[in-house]
């Protein structure tokens, strides 16, 4: 049975407290076509994708102790692009629904609210959006969707699922990390630099490394942060957090929020610096921290607060203070987040008419997000600061290995 | 990837699509010819009657600060300015609650006859206690309110639910003159009878027809 409201899943929990300037907690896909979009034939796809998702019809409330998502007759509209990159849709006054359709040119973007969706929720929606789309678009008949889960099956909390009150993480206390500092600009604006790279000129790179992509996207990262950064900030490790997503580990059809995140810490005025050396590291790290035991672990440890009776029967008001500075003092204790969403997999049928997938999601310091799809790999660099040379140093480090990069910036429609 | 045009910047060894003039990266001036706009401008927004508000609130301090000014002049005349304080502070609160709950009209009549009550109490303490405002006041806005409710809901075709817990805030609210009559502080007591049963009515109206929407909004509001 259907009913007409849900409590956020134990992710989502934070969010809507730790909203703060560009960190708005929405994230956006976008899929780039080879022709210009069409208002009328978006709106139909919309129409017909809402359907098979009804759990994005709803709208954020406050409870007396928590914040939950009421079922909304609302009805989403399709807009042409109207306003900056991840703004925050969602208003405590207006009762807004908690995604976006809008487009521009070749391009359809979606704007999800994190308290809703994570990756992979968003990701099912795009391309059932973008399907449907096509087939009207073009006469074709609509194939099968590609995710098999039931209404229930897709608004699970899966952090409750698997939660099973032991097994938890023991307490490390972490030095500081170094962070990102620099002048921002106005209005909360984020400025987003997207690469565009071939997959298989980059994976034969990262082979003859022995290193899976995101490992060594990773370490290049890390090493771009450290040469830009003071020698100052330098004493303090840089840490980049990497996000995962636990359903490659414990089986969900959900699609709400199931991940969690590890972090990969280089402390660059101890150890040495060459790049070999980092990839290792990392490396190392990935398959220290990609195992099922450390996520049930991280899983049991995230979950255990929000099972806390005394964390319960706080008035939610107590809450927005506490869960606002337990957001950020996690979030203060990595650099920057390097995201990678993985392959993209579309009906073969709609392949000749798509160019690129896109993802980009808000932050207050740096965040590159990566996808891939065909063998069109996106890395995508946001962040509120002026100042690009991590960026810089990033995508030079790749053409230097022979990749041919082509990059989109939307500092072309900012007002500095 | 291959896309049609783009510059290239020669010092990143990039190709950069779109009809940027210089390289994001690097900075550095593009030459050659421009690709399709790949993002829109988007105009900061601009924040509306920002000034209005700007002025009225510099207004209503000047007219504070001047009015105690006068008052310090002239001490013979009493402590008047101190009401003109309260003036100003009643006038930010009830603008305060008009702006914030603009979008939900049944939570802001709710919320403005609890402004209004507390309000009318405090005048009625700073001016000499005459009583006037549980005599009155609050009796009377509790009733109106409760109708308002009734109406607003029709008129705007609102859903229940939405409008069903600040119906019954004032509805609890406005059983609360029945403590002023028996505790013997009321002068006029009619008001506060047909506030009390009106207020009796309208909840036993609410169980009787939507007692399961109420289960279902105190299970929403109230989960743990």
């Amino acid at each position: 049975m259907k009913t007409n409201w849900n409590r956020l899943d134990n992710a989502a929990m934070l969010f809507p407290s730790a909203k703060w300037g560009t960190e708005t907690l929405m994230f956006r896909f976008t899929c780039v076509l080879h022709e210009k979009i069409d208002h009328e034939t978006l709106q139909r796809a919309l129409n017909d994708t809402i359907q098979s998702f009804d759990i994005f019809r709803c709208v954020l409330k406050r409870g007396l102790f928590w914040y939950y998502l009421e079922h909304s007759e609302i009805k989403p509209v399709v807009r042409e692009e109207y306003h900056k990159l991840c703004a925050a849709i969602y208003d405590k006054r207006i009762k807004t629904l908690l995604f976006e359709v809008t487009y521009f040119e070749t391009r359809i973007n979606l704007e999800v609210s994190h308290i809703l969706s994570d990756g992979t929720g968003a990701t099912n929606f795009l391309t059932t959006l973008v399907s449907y789309y096509l087939s009207f678009r073009n006469g074709l008949e609509m194939p099968p969707v590609g995710f098999d889960a039931s209404y229930n099956q897709m608004q699970e909390d899966s952090f409750s699922k698997y939660y099973n009150g032991k097994d938890k993480l023991k307490k490390v206390r972490r030095r500081r990390v170094c962070r990102l500092r620099g002048n921002r600009y106005s209005g909360d604006m984020l400025r987003v630099i997207t690469g565009h790279l071939s997959v298989s000129a980059l994976l034969e790179i990262t082979h003859e490394k022995k290193s899976s992509l995101t490992a060594y996207l990773s370490a290049c990262l890390l090493n771009s942060i450290a040469e830009d950064i003071t020698v100052r900030q330098q004493k303090n490790p840089v840490s980049l957090c990497i996000p995962v997503n636990l359903r490659n580990y414990f089986p969900s059809q959900s699609a709400r929020n199931f991940f969690s995140t590890f972090s990969v810490v280089y402390d660059y005025s101890s150890e040495p610096t060459d790049f070999d050396t980092v990839l290792a590291k990392v490396n190392g790290v990935f398959k220290e921290k990609l195992t099922r035991e450390y996520l049930t672990g991280t899983l049991n440890s995230y979950t255990a607060a929000a099972h806390n009776p005394f964390a319960k029967i706080a008035p939610l008001f107590f809450k927005d203070i506490v869960l606002k500075i337990a957001y950020w003092r996690n979030k203060t204790r990595n650099t920057a987040t390097f995201s990678n969403v993985g392959i993209i997999k579309i009906p073969d049928i709609f392949n000749g008419y798509i160019e690129s997938f896109d993802v980009c999601t808000s932050t207050k310091f740096l965040q590159a997000n990566a996808i891939s799809y065909l063998d069109n790999f996106s890395v995508s660099f946001t962040t509120p600061f002026i100042n690009s040379d991590i960026e810089r140093r990033f995508f030079r480090m790749l053409s230097d290995l022979g990749l041919e990069i082509t990059i989109t910036s939307n500092t072309e429609g900012l007002e500095i | 990837m291959k896309l049609q045009n783009h510059k290239y910047c020669d010092k990143c060894k990039i190709n950069i699509n779109g009809v940027m003039e210089y390289c994001p990266l690097c900075q550095h001036k593009l030459d050659g010819e421009n690709g399709v706009r790949q993002y829109p401008v988007i105009t900061t927004v601009y924040r509306q009657y920002e000034f209005y508000f700007k002025s009225l609130a510099l207004a209503t301090t000047s007219g504070g600060v001047i009015s105690c000014a006068i008052n310090l002049m002239l001490p013979e005349s009493g402590f008047w300015s101190f009401f003109v304080l309260l003036g100003i502070a009643c006038f930010w609160i009830m603008l305060w609650n008009v702006i914030n709950r603009r979008f939900n009209i049944p939570k802001y009549i709710s919320t403005q006859v609890f402004i209004i009550s507390f309000i009318s109490v405090i005048w009625d303490f700073a001016t000499v206690w005459h009583g006037w405002s549980v005599d009155y006041v609050i009796p009377i806005t509790c009733t109106t309110a409760m109708f308002a409710l009734a109406v607003t809901g029709k008129v705007m075709k609102l859903p229940v639910e939405s409008f069903i817990s600040s119906m019954l805030a004032d509805a609890l609210f406005g059983v609360v003159p029945i403590i002023f009559y028996f505790s013997g502080i009321l002068h006029i007591i009619i008001p506060s009878v047909i506030c009390v049963s009106v207020s009796v009515i309208a909840f036993a109206a609410i169980v009787i027809f939507n007692g399961r929407s109420i289960i279902v909004e105190v299970q929403k509001r109230f989960h743990i």
